[in-house]
């Protein structure tokens, strides 16, 4: 083989080629190291990769994909694990709250009237403290325990404000956490630290808006059908903030502030016209109603929707940049 | 990485026991100890190296730049050494008990048997 053999560069070129199918994540760790044990591998004047060397390469990259996916995957149950029971907490401390100034005149929104639904109330939160601790503490057996035992009796709750959005949301938050895979819930030390400030985060914070929403839409029911209160955006309102803290924390190292600060600019101004649109005598025209009603909700969705395709994108480029560690 | 190790797997711990190899290394020392019988191809190799790495029985040793290509040593951890080890363990009883009931075969006066065969001895 001589220096101006052209059969190594198309060689090279062909495994190049080859090695494409992996994904982008995992070539930036391991295409330079990969290629140099191909070329070495590779018969003195070889010009194409062979059929077996393909064949083991495409597998290679479809097994990298599926790992991929699957780390994703993991992951964002995790991330998504941690807010959903702070964000339940902070909806059932807010339900206690809002009960304590129950017939102060400041709303109408939740009030219990028998004893059962005070006991029914106890025993969910009782319940879903107990998952709160079991996910700090890296239990995923017990937190998948008291999470479907704190779905059962949700229906048991009290109605609140005529809605049944209290069961839904103490539901739902059972049943993804019932989901979330037993090894995204056995976190590690340094992951318990993070989950416990998302939680605490996340939990008052959700806690002051359901409580600020709830407030601002008194007498709700003199204003009925654009009524705000509690149930009907306590839960949009905590997983947005959920998502965007989450976000945010995630981001922290990446730098990537600008689309942190814009989440936040938008979020912030779909809260803000909800309250606006509310103030409005009823019955207000339907252009008013699009544009305080469907922005927020667009709004919303938008930041859910790049919230949660950033975590998902920075949690499957980690789980790869992890074995070069 | 599930136990009974497949036996790329097992050779690949197995080359690594001596000194620390980069890629291409492996795969010449496996083709070695298994008597050129596991030819490992690149996507294969990186895949277990991958998930041998995950489990914390193999570990990065050093990187290299040679003829501008980067080359990455992989050590055997103590996990990794201790997971080998006890395969070896298990792949010797399975032997032996073999061997054994081979031997009782040869024994009885079968043909084909462990022993040398009859005629021979």
């Amino acid at each position: 083989m001589t220096l101006s053999d052209p059969a190594p560069d198309r060689l090279e070129h062909a495994y190049r080629k080859l090695l494409r199918w992996y994904p982008a994540a995992y070539r930036a760790d391991r295409e330079q190291e990969m290629l140099g044990t191909l070329c070495e591998m590779a018969r003195p004047g070889q010009v194409r990769p062979t059929a077996r060397e393909r064949a083991s390469l495409v597998h290679g990259a479809a097994r990298a994909h599926l790992r991929g996916a699957g780390d994703g995957i993991r992951g964002a149950t995790a991330a998504a694990a941690v807010p959903t029971a702070a964000l339940v907490t902070g909806y059932l401390v807010a339900l206690y709250v809002l009960l304590a100034f129950d017939g102060l005149g400041l709303t109408d929104a939740v009030h219990i009237e028998s004893p059962w639904g005070h006991l029914a109330l106890a025993v969910t939160t009782t319940l879903w403290g107990g998952v709160v601790v079991s996910v700090l503490r890296g239990r995923a057996r017990s937190a998948k325990l008291l999470a479907a035992g704190a779905a059962l009796t949700a229906p048991f709750l009290p109605v609140a404000g005529a809605s049944w959005d209290a069961h839904i949301t103490v539901a739902i938050g059972g049943l993804l956490l019932l989901l979330t895979p037993t090894t995204a819930l056995q976190l590690g030390k340094r992951e318990r630290l993070t989950a416990g400030l998302v939680a605490a985060s996340i939990a008052p914070i959700s806690v002051v808006f359901a409580i600020l929403t709830t407030a601002t839409s008194v007498p709700a029911r003199s204003r009925h059908p654009f009524t705000m209160d509690l149930d009907l955006l306590a839960l949009p309102i905590g997983m947005t903030v959920a998502l965007v803290a989450t976000t945010g924390l995630l981001l922290h190292r990446t730098g990537r502030r600008s689309l942190l600060t814009a989440l936040l600019i938008v979020s912030a101004t779909a809260y803000t016209l909800e309250p606006i649109h509310d103030l409005l005598p009823r019955g207000s025209f339907l252009a008013a109603a699009v544009l305080f009603r469907l922005l927020p909700d667009v709004a919303l969705a938008a930041v859910a929707f790049t919230a949660t395709t950033t975590a998902l994108r920075h949690l499957r480029l980690r789980s790869f940049t992890r074995f070069t560690a | 990485m599930p136990i009974p190790l497949r036996e790329p797997t097992f050779f690949i711990l197995t080359a690594l026991t001596t000194e620390p190899l980069h890629g291409y290394g492996i795969v010449r020392t496996v083709a070695e100890l298994s008597g050129d019988r596991v030819r490992l191809q690149a996507g294969t190799l990186y895949g277990a190296l991958d998930r041998l790495k995950e489990d914390g029985w193999i570990e990065l040793d050093r990187e290299d730049v040679v003829d501008g290509r980067l080359r990455r040593y992989y050590r055997l951890t103590d996990t990794g050494a201790g997971v080998l080890a006890s395969e070896t363990v298990r792949l010797r009883a399975n032997a032996d008990a073999a061997t054994a009931g081979l031997r009782a075969r040869a024994a009885r006066g079968g043909s084909g048997g462990f022993g040398p065969a009859p005629g021979l001895a």
